[in-house]
């Protein structure tokens, strides 16, 4: 398992220069001196020519390609300009809060997409099971934005059941579990049609196997066959999903955090281009892509879990 | 020779099958009355979609606006009229650069095997890049502006595009017809044009009719959060959020354009799992 994890590691290198030479092009293909992009237009002269010395922006492209490197893996990523704290600090302060709502969407999307996957194979064709085939194609052309303004309306307002926005705090606190829920279902919605759908698809052919057979015959309970059999080989096309969807999901939470003002990576990277804090968005577009990435290694972590086969390939 | 009518019959045959389903006739009907009604939107709108009215603020449906007043009295119907124009026209341009360059990038690294590596490498990078990502990142350079997530939006989806076209072209280039063609001396761009293209198309648009659905959610989703077109333009995903303000008054001023997205985006999705199903069944599971 260990070697396995090395050999995804290092496959991940070229993707990440790939974040490196994309957000060092963002700050070049940007009209004006990078310099001056970087300190604000109304910064002092001397704060532009600190930026200019700093990222070395007077030498070759390579050079200054390689400077950046350096600065972006020490942490040094600039300076907000209008917090005016540093963009490092910015992005652990917005971080935390937007990993809390992702985690939160995917628990609350993969238990809902479980349930209904499972039960819509096992009573196939039933009314249940058009059902969740219905809603699953709906679900996947709804705006992610009416979404949420209609829970905030039906169980904000009407009901007053959830704080309409804002922030309570850690999870784990009764507080933070109530301000949490509503943005966590609104981003857990979208994923559960097709993720109810890619249960249903691989837990009928995994029913079909042999040893399901053999597990009913040897007089195993029918649930206990599901959960502990088939449901088990039905993982991997599920947590592939899970990976493809993500890069969804990270659009989706910049929505959500944005309805329900939740100080998040997203809400932060939009009030950031709406102010032009070009240092804070470029922070949080390399903090995303890089998360991106390692979602996608712990996917292909998983997949070694739950297909021993794959690590020895 | 004889390519050129059986793929004519080919295509008449799938019209064929798509009219013989009342419920997909349904859905063409809908994309078909969405896109009239876009084009024809100064002929249709009773009023002028930005004539504000104070007065008549966040009215209800009535006879005179049929859809109710928006936060500034103006008329919603008129503006998801001259929305549609917007959103449509953005949606499908976004796929049409996707696809287009995902096509021909496809097509060479299927073709040239030598490309292959190095422009694959590359579209795994983009692929790496969630659009709405992407989107920030070229409105963050460049400022808000329809042009901006357009290309976003679409430079998002071609990977996928690339990618299906490869492993199309992949298994083409060896048949028969392909190494005739080249036996014959043929051209590499000839071939490409005139035996490979023809029988990639199919497959690329059926992705395409999908990925129009998420292309304008996509749209709609940056217009909503405000990077995109800027007031008082009219566009569904700005629409909703000039209606955020006022949602506890007037829910149904976010829900009319929202209906309008959810309608063509599901319209879409199930036009392109029809055509999937009829043009390629093989790809079932893949797009």
């Amino acid at each position: 398992m260990g070697a396995y994890i090395v050999r995804r590691l290092l496959a991940m290198i070229p993707v990440v220069l790939g974040v490196m030479v994309f957000s060092f092009a963002m700050l070049h293909l940007s009209p004006g001196d990078p310099a001056i992009t970087l300190a604000g237009a109304d910064a002092p002269p001397e704060a532009v020519e600190a930026i200019r010395t700093q990222l070395g922006l007077d030498r070759p492209l390579q050079v200054q390609f390689l400077t950046y490197v350096g600065q972006v893996m020490s942490g040094n990523l600039g300076q907000s300009l209008v917090s005016r704290k540093t963009v490092g600090q910015e992005i652990v302060r917005v971080f935390g809060p937007t990993l809390q709502l992702v985690v939160a969407a995917l628990t609350f999307a993969v238990t809902a997409a479980l349930m209904l996957g499972v039960a819509s194979a096992v009573w196939r064709g039933t009314l249940l099971d058009r059902l969740t085939t219905v809603a699953g194609v709906l679900g996947l052309s709804l705006p992610i934005f009416w979404v949420g303004l209609m829970l905030i309306w039906w169980l904000s307002f009407q009901w007053s059941l959830f704080p309409i926005s804002g922030w309570g705090g850690p999870i784990w606190t009764l507080k933070g579990l109530h301000y949490t829920a509503l943005p966590a279902l609104t981003l857990g919605a979208t994923l559960i049609g097709p993720l109810a759908r890619m249960t249903r698809a691989t837990l009928l052919e995994v029913l079909q196997q042999e040893y399901i057979r053999t597990a009913r015959a040897k007089g195993l309970g029918e649930w206990r066959v599901i959960y502990l059999h088939a449901l088990r080989n039905a993982a991997l096309p599920i947590v592939t999903v899970i990976g493809l969807q993500f890069g969804y999901l990270l659009g989706g939470a910049v929505v959500t955090e944005t309805i329900f003002g939740w100080p998040g990576m997203g809400r932060t990277a939009v009030l950031g281009i709406l102010s032009r804090d070009f240092p804070l968005v470029q922070g949080i577009v390399i903090a995303m892509a890089l998360s991106f990435v390692v979602v996608n290694l712990l996917v292909d972590v998983l997949y070694g879990v739950f297909d021993p086969r794959i690590r020895y390939a | 020779m004889s390519g050129e009518p059986a793929r004519s019959a080919v295509r008449a045959g799938v019209l064929r099958r798509l009219g013989r389903k009342p419920f997909m006739l349904a859905v063409l009907a809908v994309l078909v009355l969405c896109g009239a009604a876009a084009a024809l939107a100064p002929l249709l709108a009773p009023y002028d979609p930005y004539r504000v009215d104070t007065a008549r603020r966040l009215e209800a449906s009535s006879r005179e606006h049929w859809l109710g007043t928006d936060e500034f009295g103006r008329d919603v119907l008129s503006r998801l009229l001259f929305g549609a124009r917007v959103s449509l026209a953005v949606g499908l341009l976004a796929t049409a650069i996707g696809l287009v360059s995902g096509l021909v990038i496809g097509l060479c690294a299927g073709y040239f095997r030598r490309l292959d590596n190095v422009m694959m490498r590359l579209v795994d990078v983009l692929m790496a890049i969630p659009a709405v990502l992407l989107a920030i990142a070229v409105v963050a350079v460049l400022g808000p502006g329809l042009p901006q997530i357009m290309v976003a939006v679409g430079v998002s989806s071609l990977p996928g595009f690339a990618r299906l076209t490869r492993s199309v072209v992949l298994g083409l280039r060896e048949l028969e017809f392909v190494q005739a063609s080249r036996a014959a001396g043929a051209s590499d761009v000839f071939i490409l044009l005139r035996d490979i293209l023809p029988n990639v198309l199919p497959s690329v648009l059926v992705f395409g009719s999908l990925h129009m659905a998420r292309s304008l959610l996509a749209v709609s989703i940056l217009n909503f959060l405000g990077l995109g077109v800027q007031p008082p333009t009219a566009e569904w995903g700005a629409m909703v959020s000039g209606a955020r303000s006022y949602l506890r008054q007037a829910p149904m001023l976010a829900t009319v354009p929202s209906m309008a997205i959810f309608l063509v985006a599901l319209s879409f999705n199930l036009l392109g799992d029809e055509l999937r199903d009829l043009l390629d069944p093989r790809l079932r599971g893949v797009v």
